[in-house]
């Protein structure tokens, strides 16, 4: 070891030990344990990874990033406070021992990474926690080491003044809303904040692959901050010492500086780029879309999806074309993503932003079809403005894998339609169709749709009003039963413990509901912004359940969304094919009473046992707010129906319902719908 | 190892800390004498290098300190007028680590930091933690961090202050000891620490250098100037407000002065031979001459 070396190992090793060894360390982590162990001790995120990358990573970072900026200036204090600084100065020392120093500070706040990593690794599952704790470990480092540096520097600045730690404290509170009331709340405000307090740049199923570069270049940010920050520690003392401008930190500083601002300023065009590209989402308005009423309809849809080569997505797509119009069609207007090039075309292709005008070879009459044939590729990117945060990536193809819906028209509509409408799913279905899609994917991809598997990445439909095509390296698929479960590989194994309920579930419901051929379902656990809604309906017979992978816990935590979720999902859809339309969600009331969709979980739930339906529907009835609110009447009148009649009384009321809704009209108390439903099934 | 000082400066604003000082320090023990706030403080920090001059040029063994500080530092001991130690290491870890800080190999640290533990008496406290030792342990681990890495000079700045007289002693003697083989620089007011220790000597007043040679030199300009006088207690306050007073004790209800005065006070003072601290005084001038009341 050099001379060298072993200074900055004594200096670093002593440090450390006054820091840990003082009675306030182990006091700081007993109650940051206790802290962490309260906060999380339900729910820490669905996965390790989750969990790292979002709300215990950041708050374990941002938290502890406070401490770092307190512990720096203790430790750079440390020798004016013992009056040890006028001999340490007199030392053939250097840098090294200021260095050796911090580089000790940052050391000891790694330690209190140990219980959120414990935390996280309880989640797991292991291969989720490896590929996160590098990850998780870099950006705790280089947070603590640019607070860490920022106390030091500010005391070798200003020196050992007692309010220099109030002052820090106060800037480390005021740094997350200061930065977003200086740039109104947009994207380059989530750079400034070193905090990382601001959103998760993770997704389950995509890891960061949405939020691009701009993770790595944060970390950029604030390594470049550290290391002008630290150098410029470096710059006054030794400059204080030797009495000359020391050219080394000198330029570490400018070093340091310019990397930090390289990488901010790539961040920020980064965000202008996407924002400038972005398409405004808001959700407020609920109003239903114009959809253009269509002379052409596609009776039939072929797509060979062929994503091997990620960098260009191809897809060679068969339609059955149709005139539904009452005269003859010389050209059909087709909607196709504007990113997307047609390189090849059974007929002469026209283009106009997102249109294609098919030129057909002789006039296609009323009621006749065509077949035609069109190959188009191309990589693209969709970005959404989302409450004025960060424009956030939604629909693309490229590198990394594609997500599509029909609202980026992936696959050619007939007629004109609006791209780009995200939140009106209404306006992007089409007419039943037969719809066959076969996807090719790069080795390691899983693929999922919400069309029935029929095949290795084949999908099939006979009546599909819409497809949605996900590739990705993390996605997963399984079969559970009649449940065919699409989830990040890291949640497969839980995501198929719930297909078996689902699976049950539908079993036990779908009896009450003959009219509806349903011969699966889809559970597909993706992420938060993946672009659908709720009321998505079933693609033909396949039902499809989409729930935020992040949030994945939830499933587990109350008896209340467990209701809500196994049994009122899978119900919202059979009342919806029963229906044959999306029940529309901003009805009066829901199309069935919800005491009987709540009978009728509870009865999936029991498996039929009177007894245990009672105690299931006393029991949620009690989880509500303010107790049973009226759930225990009605319900407890299908249960005596139940009791007396057997599935046929459930039926009755189930067929009365779909066969004369407007029955139900001005049917509002409790009491009336108890007495509607004993009348329907002839029940007193 | 010489020092010498050339038109050395030091202002804080308009205050002039140190004002054009020129000495040579040949070697041995050379004490610097001086009342309080007369620069010598600033003279040591700035040989220490931790503090820039105004102007003026100091090296040391032909080191010039501005310029090389480093260099400096590598040669030198100190022992600030206050200082102190990470209060929760042990005098051995603390020696050990200001060993390594000085680039002492780790094999001759190891022999270098018990030898300096046994020099200044501290070995069987060695792994008692800094924090609950004495002023006068402490101060003795001053030393030793000093001693550490061999130093050709050792400055010394006010050590015997807060120490009692058995400690003040054992220290004294141990600098002399120690300054065999090196230079020692010891700042101090305190006369009888540089009487019984030093070869060579200099006094700072308000920031000019006021004496510099032996203290045998110092004590020559006394001579003559040194009376021991009985006055009545209603007339000290004048005998004081003319001369100089060295020391007073009261003998039978009077009190007898030991003063420096050109002329005879009152024209009844018997001359007595000079000390140290009368040289002191005679060229120190009339400043703080309350301090060098010594009832005994």
């Amino acid at each position: 070891m050099t001379d060298l070396a072993r200074r900055v190992v004594r200096a670093w090793r002593t440090e450390l030990r006054l820091l840990c060894f003082h009675w306030t360390f182990p006091v700081l982590h007993l109650l940051w344990a206790a802290l962490l162990l309260y906060t999380f001790r339900a729910w820490v995120g669905a996965t390790a990874e989750a969990a790292l990358s979002g709300e215990l990573g950041n708050l374990t970072i941002g938290a502890v990033s406070l401490v770092s900026l307190i512990v720096g200036a203790v430790s750079a204090s440390r020798s004016a406070r013992t009056r040890f600084d006028d001999l340490e100065q007199t030392y053939p020392t250097g840098a090294e021992v200021l260095v050796a120093r911090w580089l000790a500070t940052v050391t000891a706040l790694l330690t209190t990474l140990i219980v959120p990593l414990a935390l996280a690794l309880r989640v797991g599952p292991v291969d989720s926690f490896t590929r996160t704790v590098p990850r998780y470990l870099l950006a705790a480092t280089i947070t603590y080491a640019f607070a860490g540096a920022i106390g030091w520097c500010a005391v070798v600045w200003l020196g050992n003044r007692r309010w220099i730690y109030p002052v820090l404290a106060a800037g480390w509170v005021a740094v997350s809303p200061i930065s977003r009331i200086m740039t109104g709340g947009r994207g380059i405000s989530s750079l400034l904040d070193f905090t990382r307090m601001n959103d998760a740049e993770y997704q389950e199923l995509w890891g960061r692959f949405l939020a691009g570069d701009l993770p790595a270049l944060f970390n950029r940010f604030y390594a470049g901050l550290a290391l002008g920050v630290l150098a410029l520690a470096v710059l006054l003392t030794q400059q204080r010492r030797t009495r000359r401008l020391p050219v080394l930190a000198g330029t570490l500083v400018l070093a340091g500086l310019a990397f930090a601002l390289t990488g901010g300023m790539r961040y920020h065009s980064l965000l202008t780029e996407w924002g400038a590209e972005a398409v405004a989402m808001d959700f407020s308005g609920r109003e239903r879309a114009e959809v253009a009423t269509d002379r052409e309809v596609i009776d039939a849809w072929a797509i060979d999806a062929d994503l091997r080569d990620l960098a260009r997505p191809r897809f060679d797509a068969r339609l059955v074309l149709r005139n539904a119009g009452s005269e003859p069609i010389s050209d059909a207007t087709l909607t196709l993503y504007h990113d997307l090039v047609v390189v090849d075309s059974s007929l002469p292709v026209t283009r106009d932003g997102d249109q294609l005008t098919l030129a057909l070879p002789e006039p296609l009459a009323p009621g006749a079809t065509t077949e035609v044939r069109l190959t188009y590729e191309g990589a693209f990117a969709v970005y959404v403005r989302y409450q004025q945060g960060k424009p956030q990536l939604t629909y693309f193809a490229g590198p990394g894998g594609v997500r599509l819906l029909p609202a980026v028209g992936w696959y050619p509509l007939a007629g004109v339609r609006g791209l780009g409408d995200l939140n009106r799913f209404e306006s992007q279905a089409h007419a039943p169709a037969v719809f066959r899609l076969t996807v090719h994917v790069p080795a390691g991809y899983g693929v999922t749709s919400n069309l029935p598997p029929v095949g290795d990445g084949v999908f099939a439909a006979d009546r599909a009003t819409w497809a949605y095509l996900i590739a990705a390296p993390r996605l997963r698929t399984a079969q559970v039963g009649r449940v065919t479960v699409a989830a990040p590989d890291s949640l497969l194994p839980r995501a198929r413990a719930y297909a078996a309920r689902f699976d049950a579930t539908l079993d036990r419901l779908t009896p009450f509901f003959p009219t509806v051929q349903i011969d699966g379902l889809t559970f597909a656990l993706l992420d938060g912004m993946p672009g659908y809604v709720p009321e998505t309906p079933a693609a033909d017979q396949q039902i499809l359940i989409v729930f935020d992978a992040d949030q994945i816990d939830i499933l587990d935590l109350s008896l209340e969304m467990d209701a809500q979720y196994f049994g009122s999902r899978v119900l919202n859809s059979l009342w919806t094919a029963a229906i044959g339309a999306p029940v529309d969600p901003d009805a009066e009331r829901w199309f069935a009473p919800w005491t009987l969709d709540l009978f009728l979980w509870a009865y999936a739930r029991e498996e039929g046992d009177p007894d245990k339906i009672a105690a299931t529907i006393d029991a949620y009835g009690r989880s509500l707010p303010g107790g049973d609110n009226g759930s225990k009447l009605p319900a407890r009148a299908l249960l005596d129906i139940y009791r007396q009649r057997g599935n046929a009384g459930i039926q009755a009321v189930i067929d009365r319902l779909l066969s004369n809704p407007a029955s139900l009209d001005g049917v509002t108390s409790d009491e009336a719908i108890a007495a509607w439903y004993r009348e329907v099934a002839g029940v007193r | 190892m010489e020092i010498v000082i050339e038109e050395l400066s030091k202002h804080y604003g308009s205050v002039r800390a140190l004002d054009g000082v020129s000495l040579r320090v040949p070697g041995g023990m050379f004490g610097l004498l001086g009342p309080n706030g007369a620069g010598k403080t600033t003279l040591m920090r700035i040989l220490v290098t931790l503090l820039a001059p105004t102007s003026g040029r100091v090296t040391i063994g032909g080191i010039d300190v501005m310029r090389d500080p480093a260099k400096v530092r590598a040669r030198l001991g100190y022992i600030p007028q206050e200082f102190g130690f990470y209060r929760s290491l042990n005098a051995y870890e603390m020696l050990d680590y200001i060993g390594t800080m000085k680039r002492i190999p780790p094999r001759e640290r190891k022999r270098q930091v018990e030898a300096v533990l046994e020099e200044v008496n501290l070995t069987a406290d060695a792994k008692r933690r800094v924090g609950t030792y004495s002023g006068g342990m402490k101060q003795r681990l001053g030393i030793a961090q000093a001693l550490l890495g061999d130093p050709d000079l050792l400055v010394v700045d006010e050590p015997t202050a807060g120490l009692d007289p058995e400690e003040r002693i054992r220290f004294r003697n141990l600098l002399v000891r120690i300054s065999g083989r090196r230079t020692v620089l010891l700042s101090t007011h305190i006369v009888a620490d540089v009487e019984a220790s030093c070869t060579g000597l200099a006094v700072l007043r308000q920031g000019r250098l006021a004496f510099a040679g032996t203290p045998e030199e110092l004590v020559e300009r006394a001579r003559g100037r040194v009376w021991l006088v009985e006055v009545e207690p209603g007339e000290w306050d004048e005998v004081a407000s003319r001369v100089q007073v060295v020391s007073s004790r009261t003998v039978g209800g009077r009190v007898q002065l030991r003063v420096v005065a050109d002329e005879n006070p009152l024209g009844r003072g018997v001359p007595v031979e000079p000390g140290l601290e009368d040289g002191y005084l005679a060229v120190s001038g009339s400043a703080q001459r309350e301090e060098w009341l010594v009832h005994v």
